[in-house]
């Protein structure tokens, strides 16, 4: 199996290198310091997996992969990051990654990820993989409507939806704080949500916002 | 000068010693005609003239009221003349004198303070005359040092429902009481003294005013540039915090990596050595675990910091990472939404401002609120970006100002105000807190 790494630290690269070199089966083929030497280096060398970092001094890994992907598609590409942010690894997916592995562990997991992506497997980091199912997806734990939302209910919801204080749908509607809140606490219930965030969420999801979008 | 005036005066009942008196501009004539007919006016005439014409061409205060005073004692031919100006309570503000020497000041000490006769010109409705101050039942004496004092003409300064205070002359230079034609002329300067005061109290209103929008404008341009300054150091600070993030990622982050792959290579080095292997794993375990825990302190305070993300994907993202954090780390479970993001990028400085308030936001809900769940919401509409920070923990009295300035309201507002927004906090006891932050998208 033919890897190649991109990584702009070359103390990383060399431990990199040895680590996977001295595995049987693995071969390292080449190393790229920037996103413009790993593109090269996937067009003369189209690897079986390259390891990339995503922080590269002239760009970021996030776009050598896209572009590795396209001149190569059959490399697979295996993120080898400091970030734990779930946001970068949902743009190293995007971008066709088939990896995202965490520094922490290149030491433990490394070679098992590689092998893993080179079976045509997707692998994440244990952690991220916790973190992506978890607190981004609400909807896991909101219900579905407790029952239908009244006409001046849905009225109120599309206005908490456009960021209106309190005081200001009792204003528009000429009614006072208290039944807004009211109003409000009946939405929650009925939509299984305990905030404004929760509620936009799932009515988002639940399509009450529909035509709806406020716009720039 | 080609041009005279003649005054006409005539009184009245003695009873109310009132003065009815004109004032009429002469046509204009030649110098000789002028020079011709005011010799043979008599010399007081010609003292008020030149005394009026005097005073007409003053506009500072100080020097107006200086010259009515020494106007006076020409026109009366007085040895000694002042002007007691008065407050509105009646309390003599200033006192300008004339014809005493800076020693004989001195040796009297404090001025007069508008008791005895000083006083009673004000309270009376026109002038008193006197021949022999001493005797009269409302003086009130002299104090020790001053020069004896025995004729006296007092006239009010002022007129209907202004009084500003009173001329006084004394000592007649001839040693004869002040005659009817003194106490008439020296009314009809304290007559025109008054329009002299008037203008130059507007000359003077005029100039405070014009010096209070100069220092309005001054203040305006020192905040203008207070607000540039800020807005400055606060750049430079972001600026700064995502360079040394970004190191930490890099560098710091980098050699730790390099530790952990030494870890491992080392191990690999004893591969075939059982007992050594397992010896050196037992080693090597210990160090891979304290230079984990250091990446992901590096990686936390990179974070706390500046996240990297924030310039690399987002506002958004950034603040889901936030929420998570906050949400792992104790009591309180934050959720994100956003509504209206056409783009889901916006400007730089307006993701950091967002960010940055949110976080303060976040920070207070953790120490104060005691909130099961907390709301961040941020919405694009009408050109505007509105986001709303929501908890439903204790809250608080909203008027209660002691709170609000350590919640750091200052700081959030002063950010938003960079961008030409605002920050509104509001909250009632036991129904949570809502921050309002709301900036225009130029």
């Amino acid at each position: 199996m033919r890897v190649a790494l991109c990584d702009d630290h070359a103390v990383v690269r060399s431990g990199l290198r040895r680590i996977l070199d001295a595995e049987d089966g693995l071969e390292v083929v080449g190393e790229a310091g920037s996103v413009k030497e790993a593109v090269a280096l996937a067009e003369t060398c189209r690897p079986d997996v390259f390891v990339m970092d995503l922080g590269l001094p002239d760009g970021s890994g996030i776009d050598a992969t896209a572009a590795v992907v396209r001149i190569s598609p059959a490399t697979r590409v295996l993120i080898l990051t400091g970030h734990d942010d779930v946001a970068y690894l949902r743009r190293a997916f995007e971008a066709g990654a088939a990896g995202y592995l965490i520094k922490d562990a290149a030491d433990i997991e490394l070679v098992q990820a590689v092998r893993l992506v080179a079976s045509g497997k997707q692998y994440v980091h244990p952690t991220l993989g916790a973190a992506l199912l978890a607190p981004d997806a609400p909807s896991a734990r909101l219900g579905g409507p407790g029952g239908e939302l009244s006409d001046r209910e849905l009225e109120v919801l599309r206005m908490m939806a456009l960021g209106l204080t309190n005081a200001e749908i009792g204003q528009q509607l000429y009614v006072s704080v208290r039944t807004v809140e009211t109003h409000r606490s009946h939405i929650h219930q009925k939509l299984n949500v305990r905030n404004r965030a929760e509620l936009v969420r799932r009515a988002k999801e639940a399509g009450l916002l529909d035509g709806d979008d406020p716009g720039p | 000068m080609s041009s005279g005036i003649t005054t006409e005066w005539r009184r009245g009942g003695p009873a109310t010693s009132a003065y009815y008196y004109t004032v009429s501009v002469l046509p204009p004539t030649t110098t000789q005609d002028f020079e011709g007919g005011a010799a043979g006016w008599p010399l007081k005439v010609r003292a008020l003239l030149e005394a009026v014409l005097v005073l007409a061409g003053e506009h500072e205060l100080d020097t107006v009221l200086r010259r009515i005073v020494a106007g006076a004692a020409t026109i009366a031919d007085a040895k000694y003349a002042a002007l007691g100006i008065y407050n509105e309570a009646g309390v003599i503000e200033s006192f300008i004198h004339h014809g005493m020497d800076d020693d004989t000041v001195a040796r009297i000490g404090s001025l007069p303070g508008g008791r005895g006769l000083l006083g009673e010109v004000i309270v009376a409705s026109g002038p008193i005359r006197l021949a022999e101050l001493g005797t009269d039942p409302r003086a009130g004496g002299f104090p020790p040092n001053h020069p004896p004092m025995r004729t006296f003409l007092g006239v009010p300064v002022g007129r209907s429902g202004r009084r500003y205070g009173n001329l006084y002359v004394t000592e007649k230079a001839d040693g004869e009481p002040f005659a009817d034609e003194d106490e008439a002329l020296v009314v009809a300067f304290a007559a025109f003294a008054v329009g002299a005061i008037e203008s130059a109290h507007l000359v003077q209103a005029e100039r405070a005013r014009a010096d209070a929008v100069a220092d309005l404008a001054a203040a305006t341009e020192r905040a203008a540039s207070k607000r540039e300054m800020l807005g400055q150091i606060l750049n430079a600070q972001e600026a700064e915090r995502a360079r040394v993030s970004r190191d930490l990622h890099d560098d710091v982050g980098q050699a730790l990596t390099s530790v952990l792959l030494g870890l491992r290579l080392l191990e690999s080095s004893l591969a075939g050595d059982e007992v050594a292997l397992d010896d050196a794993r037992r080693r090597t375990d210990d160090v891979r675990a304290l230079v984990a825990d250091a990446l992901g302190r590096t990686r936390q305070l990179a974070f706390d910091l500046r996240p990297t993300v924030l310039d690399d994907v987002g506002l958004l993202p950034a603040l889901e990472r936030l929420s998570q954090d906050m949400t792992a780390r104790g009591d309180t479970t934050v959720a994100v939404a956003a509504h209206g993001f056409v783009a889901d990028r916006l400007p730089p400085e307006i993701e950091t401002v967002v960010y940055r308030v949110v976080q303060e936001a976040l920070t207070n809900i953790t120490r104060h609120a005691g909130a099961a769940t907390a709301s961040i919401t941020v919405i694009v509409a009408n050109g505007r970006v509105r986001v709303l920070v929501e908890d439903d923990g204790v809250g608080f009295e909203t008027n209660a100002v002691p709170r609000r300035g350590h919640l750091g309201l200052t700081g959030m507002a002063e950010r938003a105000d960079l961008v030409g927004g605002t920050v509104e906090l509001s909250s009632t006891p036991g129904s949570g807190t809502t921050l309002l932050l709301e900036l225009p998208l130029a």
